[in-house]
């Protein structure tokens, strides 16, 4: 139900250009703007990029089926039917343009914060007596530069923390 | 015809959840047949 809320509302974005008459910079920044608001929530909800983007090709299909029932239903010009495809379909790839950087973007925060995460728990600073730690080297796994710089700014930041005067490093 | 494209936002509006369930219908049938 969640997901369908979700692609209701992202339908509504084509509506309300139409309805409203956005010109074409209004219309892409409300398309942009969705992609920054829906990305936490697609990774969120483990929707894998490629999967969410399989999504563009039925947009354009059932709106256009809607709209074409419309169309023929109401006699309107061919005017406005090239018209709204002119509108419609560069906001479809703009929308999947703007979801992926989007999607992107959220992805590789989430593994830096992991990266983070992981660096804290494979280097531990272990107090071992009051003014006393030992500080374990990491020796599985290649050590790049960011690895290999954390031991020298963690074993810092520890030693104030944690006040002690001396550090046994584990080699 | 700007009144044209203004009705398509209308009715576009009016089955937003009608074309929600097709989309997600189709999605589900296509992982279903993957």
């Amino acid at each position: 139900m969640e997901l369908i809320n979700i692609r209701a509302h992202f339908i509504i974005l084509f509506g309300e250009v139409l309805r409203d008459y956005l010109n074409e910079e209004r219309a892409l920044q409300k398309f942009t703007q969705w992609g920054k608001e829906t990305e936490e929530m697609f990774c969120n909800l483990k929707v894998p990029l490629d999967e969410a983007l399989k999504d563009t090709k039925d947009y354009r299909t059932f709106l256009w089926k809607i709209l074409k029932e419309v169309i023929k239903g109401n006699n309107l010009s061919i005017d406005t039917v090239f018209e709204v495809g002119e509108i419609i379909d560069p906001l479809l790839d703009h929308a999947a343009y703007s979801f992926s950087l989007s999607y992107v973007h959220f992805y590789q925060l989430t593994l830096e914060r992991a990266q983070s995460a992981f660096l804290e728990l494979s280097i531990p600073v272990v107090p071992l007596a009051k003014g006393m730690a030992i500080f374990s080297l990491p020796r599985i796994g290649n050590i790049d530069t960011e690895r290999a710089n954390y031991p020298m700014e963690e074993a810092l930041k520890s030693a104030n923390r944690l006040q002690f005067q001396r550090l046994i490093v584990d080699l | 015809m700007k009144d044209e494209i203004g009705f398509l936002g209308d009715k576009i509006l009016e089955y937003r959840f009608e074309i929600a369930n097709e989309v997600h219908e189709n999605r589900i049938d296509d992982i279903t047949e993957e």
